[in-house]
Formats: C-alpha cells, structure tokens, sequence
C-alpha cells in the first residue's frame, strides 16, 4: 500500500515536473545524477546508469532522484535500504585494478543480425553509445576470501527508446531494484527468459516499473512486441563493478586485500575471467581481450 | 573524351556496389508435432491427407539475409525450406529477394525484387516466431472454390473431382499463403511514427502467388497503416489484379487477365497491460468464369462473386511467467450467393483454436495451437481438428 502510494506521488511529481524537465539543461541533469550518487551507496567506478541524453536522462535522473531521495515519502522498506553500506571486515581498502579492454570490432564481413529484416520497415534502432555493446563492458572484481556487503544500487533505471534498450548492459548488485522505463510513443513489454518474475505486461509511454532483481547472473531482457530488442541486467553478487570508458579503460578503486576474480562482461562477446591477489595499496593492471586473432 | 564519359557513367551506375557493409544474417529452423481429425486436408485446415495421423518432423526452416550496400542501399533476402503444401520439407524456395532504396532524408523508400505483399496485418508475420498462432488465419489457408486454371465451380475439390495438368482442383486461398510478390513497392512515412503507406505494383491479385504460368499477371496493393495512440494500430489495405492462368482446361477461354479479384481489408491491435487484442477483416470480389464440370467447358461471360473472411485475436501474456502467452482466436469466412442460382458458392465456415507458447530462452521457442472447425452444411466438418506442436530454434 505505501509502495502504491509512494509510487503514486511519483508519478505525479514526474508529471508535474515533465514541463520543467524537458526544458532541463544539462548541467541539471549531472546535479541530478550527482545528488543521486551522494545518497545512494555507490559503487566505486561509474555511475550503474548512465548519462543518457536529452530527455532519457532528465526523466531518468529526476526518478532517480525522487526514489532515492531520503527526506521525501519512502517507504519502510526502501527508506532502510538507503543505509550507508556497511564496509567490508577487512583491514585495507586502497588498492586499485585497472586495464584496457581489446574490444571486439565490427570490421567482419558477416555477423548475425538483428532478425529477420521486413521490407520497408527497418528495425528501429537508437544511436545512443548506450545501445552500443562495446561502450557497456563492464568488469566487476568479485572477492575470493571474504563476502562483502551487497548495498543496492541506486539509479538502476533501464529505458526503451526507439526500440532499443538503454543502456544495452545494465549492473547492478544482486537484490537491487531496477526501474523499467518506456520513452517511446508506443507500448512496449519487457520480459526476461533468465528471471521469469520479470514480465512486464504492454505500458504506455512514461510509466515506471520496478522489478526486484533477486537473482545473480546475466538477466536477459526483451520485447514481445519488439522481438529484436535484447538488453542485460548485470546481476552481480559484487559492489565492485564499473563500465569500461569509450577509450576501453577501466578503473575500479577502493578494492580490500584479498584474491578477486576479475570478471568482464560484453553484451556480444560474453565473459572473460581473470584471478588475481591485491595487497597493501597497490595498484594493478590487468587487461583483457575480446579481439578474435 | 566519350572515354571518360562512359568511365564516368560506370563509376556512377557502379556507387551502390561501392562500399559494402557487413553482412548480417539470421537463421531459424521449425520442428513440429501434428495431427489432424478424419477429414483433414491441407486446404481446409493445413494438415495434408495423408499425414492426418501423429507425425513430426522438420516443418520449415529459413536463412535470412541483409547486405548493406552502400548509403541507403541495401539487399536483403530469405531462403525458405518448407513442407510442399504439408507434404514432405522438399520445397526450397527465395521468397524474398530484393534491392531497397531509402534516398537520404527522404520519407520515401523504394523496394525492388520480391516482397511482402502490402496487404493486411498478417503478411508481416511470416517466421513462426512471429505468430501467436501456429496456422494461419482462414483467409489465408483456407481454400475456397475458385481455382486460377478452372475458374469457379462449386464443390470444388471434395465433390467434383476436376483435373488441370494432372492435378486435382481445390481452388485456392483469398490471399496467398506465402505473403510475398514480386515488383516495385514504395514505402512513405507520411506522419513521423503516426502513419505510413505503402505502394505496390505487383505480378498479380492478392491470390495469385508465384506460379509462373502466363499469361503476365499484374496487380496493385496498398496498405495505410497509422498508430492514432499508443495503445492502437490500425491498418487499411486495398488490393486489385489478374490471376488466372493459361492452360488445357481453359484453353478455349479469351482473356484470361479479364478476370480479377479485389479485396479491401482493415486490421486493429489494441494492447493493454498483459492483453493484446488484435483482428483483420477481408472482403474480397471475384469476377470469374464459371466452369461446367458435367459439360467440360465454361459458360461465356464471367459470374461476380463475392466473401468475407476475418478473425479476431486475444492474447494474454503470463504476468508470473515472462515469455509465457495463451491465446484464443475466432475466425470465420461467409460466402455471397451465385448470382442468379440463390445458392452460396462456398460453403461458410467458422474456426476456434486455442494457443500457448513459452520461450524457453533467447533461442528456443514452443509454441501449441489446437483448433476445431465447422463447415456449415458438411457433416464431416467437426473431423476437421487439428494439433501443432512446433518447437523453434533461431540464431
Ligand atoms: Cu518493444
């Protein structure tokens, strides 16, 4: 009931301020996302949702920030989830994984497509980086030796625009809630085959749902409308997580001593798996790569 | 000079071939279950004579292929694999094959090679993945007592047994199974993602289908579709042309392109929440020479028929099983009368068929349709049931 309520004022607020969003800058937007950060318990690395642009972004951050923020109407439930994450029991924290990612171009002369193609009807596509698998690799350090705290991630929202999912790789930590947004002028659905409890009925156009990501691993989502539309929540069982810059590189900080497998994540290409011991503040490199020979 | 000119004009004709992009292809391959009732026949509810026992086996399978050429041009193609009118999955046919032009910055694009037949909701949704429904609706499947070589004559098929080139006529479906045609479509987005229409001219009427007999067979297809909300699609097709074909049986009639067949359809899908509901409607005119089957010849001039054929679709998405849907279809086909005789010159019809499918994960898809028919005025029509079991792989 509270969460009706909560969801209700919401979506109120979001309609209320749809006239001042829209015409939002974007120095506002990052002030939006910024605050975001500050409350929610952010994983070192990037942000789990993106900057997307224009009016994605404004909505999303505006939600986000609305959702997260402690002094408005949370419910119990979610308001307890705010806390602070509780620091891992480990002596040390300093220490630093960094790298490139060898990311698989596009230069083949075949691949698969993106389904069967209807004449004079394309499938629709959005240009955003955020549809792109290579800007959303994401490596995330899981520990080895201890089981660290899981707080979940704020800002988890998922959009479908201009029949694409955005972003394309979505991480969070496993137990998050993920908000599921429809920015075109038509219905979409959302159903995942890796998370059944994720399926989302035929909603118009600027309604947020949120599903409870309570299961690790690659969740898979798609349409049933749009059937080549393929998007991924990142469940992980990890808070040490960040997507990859355009440039390739990444930079996790804030790492405790202990041995970690280093995972990378590709929407395409799939894993990669790496080991290593970090120890005593140091800071490491480790690359990764998924150019085929 | 003439040299560099011809050099020029090569260059030019030359720039689509350019720079091509990379190919993309995908794959699908469907294995089914079936089993039909006494009287099943392919043309009356798509299991074949003599497979109306269980059976199972590959059912269809397609390559599908785009090539971008170069700026707004592009080639794209499918390969089908598919069961010859339910029989054993021998036929290889290109149903689809054709070069599209998109001018840059124009709401325009060209398509030329074969096609989708720009009619109705359903030629959109040729792979099984596509379908909620395993069957196609009765406009589609159904065969109704005109045939392209012998004209009309009603009891076609199941009472009066008529041969052309050594096969048994069973007339044919009010818009061909296939779903595709070949010719030049233009496509015209005249309200950004609102509304669109597409144009074609085509090698025959909606029936018609791919058969290479002559004479040349033309024909004219649009289709306006809009999305006046969010929540609401509506379409308005409009389709004309010959499809008679020359051969001994009608060796003595003139003007085989004389006669045509036109049809008008609309179509609707409203979603909401975990329903769909969706519906097409047909209504199709013939003018057609009447065949005498007791005389062996037909009766001079040409007979106007006419039928109705629609259907109409919910479906409901499982909220606590995503991937999950159920689904129930009605659909019907009613026939005018013969003019001057007072008799329908088929017989009416209605069909009901229930429908599940679940995708087991991003490449594997099973789908169920079982449906029941009653042909007014056959007793045999409640034989007429059919099961599919069809499992989908798809990269
Ligand atoms: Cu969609």
């Amino acid at each position: 009931m509270l969460k009706t309520a909560f969801l209700l004022t919401a979506c109120l607020s979001l309609l209320v301020s749809r006239f001042q969003i829209a015409h939002s800058t974007r120095g506002e937007i990052s002030r939006g996302g910024e605050k975001a950060q500050k409350i929610g318990a952010q994983p070192p690395g990037e942000s789990a949702h993106p900057r997307l642009c224009g009016l994605a972004c404004a909505v999303s951050s505006k939600i986000n920030a609305l959702s997260f923020e402690p002094d408005i109407a949370a419910p119990p439930a979610m308001a307890a989830r705010q806390q602070p994450p509780q620091p891992p029991p480990r002596p040390g924290n300093a220490n630093e994984l960094y790298g490139t990612i060898g990311l698989p171009h596009a230069g083949r002369w075949m691949a698969r497509g993106k389904g069967y193609n209807k004449d004079g009807a394309p499938a629709m596509h959005s240009d955003d980086p955020m549809a792109d698998p290579n800007r959303n690799v994401i490596v995330s350090a899981h520990p080895l030796d201890f089981a660290p705290a899981l707080p979940p991630t704020p800002e988890a929202v998922v959009t479908q625009k201009e029949q694409t999912f955005l972003p394309c790789v979505l991480p969070v930590t496993v137990g998050s809630t993920v908000y599921f947004m429809n920015e075109d002028q038509f219905v979409h659905s959302i159903y995942s085959m890796t998370l059944r409890s994720i399926a989302i009925g035929r909603r118009p156009p600027g309604e947020m749902h949120p599903r409870k990501i309570d299961k690790p691993g690659v969740i898979q989502l798609t349409c049933d409308i749009h059937t080549h539309m393929r998007g991924v929540v990142l469940s992980l069982e990890t808070p040490y997580f960040t997507r990859a810059g355009a440039d390739g590189r990444y930079r996790l900080r804030g790492l405790p001593d202990g041995r970690y497998r280093i995972e990378a994540y590709h929407l395409d290409a799939g894993k990669r798996t790496l080991e290593t011991t970090l120890s005593g503040g140091q800071a490491k490199q480790l690359d990764f790569n998924y150019v085929k020979p | 000079m003439r040299t560099a000119r011809l050099l020029a004009t090569l260059k030019l004709a030359a720039l689509p071939l350019a720079l091509p992009g990379q190919l993309e292809f995908n794959a699908s391959a469907s294995f089914e279950l079936s089993g039909g009732g006494d009287k099943s026949h392919y043309y009356y509810n798509e299991i074949h004579e003599d497979y109306r026992g269980w059976r199972a086996g590959l059912a269809q399978a397609n390559l599908m292929a785009r090539w971008p050429l170069a700026s707004g041009w592009q080639l794209q193609g499918r390969l089908l694999l598919e069961r010859d009118q339910g029989q054993r999955p021998e036929q290889l046919s290109l149903p689809q094959f054709n070069l599209e032009w998109a001018p840059k910055k124009s709401a325009v694009r060209f398509t030329l090679g074969r096609f989708l037949y720009p009619f109705g909701a359903f030629n959109g949704r040729q792979l099984p993945a596509e379908r909620t429904f395993i069957a196609r609706p009765l406009a589609y499947s159904y065969y109704v007592n005109i045939s392209e070589k012998a004209g009309f004559f009603p009891g076609m098929g199941d009472q009066a047994k008529i041969k052309a080139d050594g096969e048994t006529q069973w007339g044919s479906t009010l818009l061909y199974y296939g779903g595709y045609a070949a010719g030049l479509k233009a496509h015209w987005e005249i309200c950004p993602r609102k509304a669109w229409l597409d144009a074609a001219v085509v090698n025959g009427a909606p029936t018609a289908g791919p058969r290479p007999g002559g004479p040349l067979k033309w024909g004219f297809a649009s289709r306006l579709s809009a999305q006046p909300d969010f929540w609401w699609k509506q379409g308005l097709s409009l389709a004309y042309g010959t499809f008679m074909e020359r051969t001994g049986i009608n060796a003595g009639l003139e003007g085989l392109n004389a006669f045509r067949q036109a049809l008008i359809g609309t179509d609707c899908q409203f979603s909401f929440g975990y329903f769909e509901l969706s519906g097409e409607l047909i209504a199709a005119t013939y003018r057609v020479p009447r065949y005498q089957p007791e005389e062996g010849n037909f009766v001079p001039g040409a007979v106007h028929l006419k039928a109705i054929s629609g259907y109409a679709d919910i479906k409901y998405s499982l909220p606590f099983l995503g991937g999950a849907y159920l689904a129930y279809r009605i659909g019907g086909m009613r026939f005018g009368k013969i003019p001057g005789e007072g008799e329908q010159w088929d017989n009416n019809l209605r069909r009901h068929s229930l429908a599940a499918g679940y995708r087991v994960n991003s490449f594997l898809l099973v789908q169920a349709t079982g449906s029941v028919q009653q042909v007014e005025d056959k007793a045999w029509s409640r034989h007429q049931q059919a099961f599919r079991l069809m499992v989908t792989a798809f990269y």
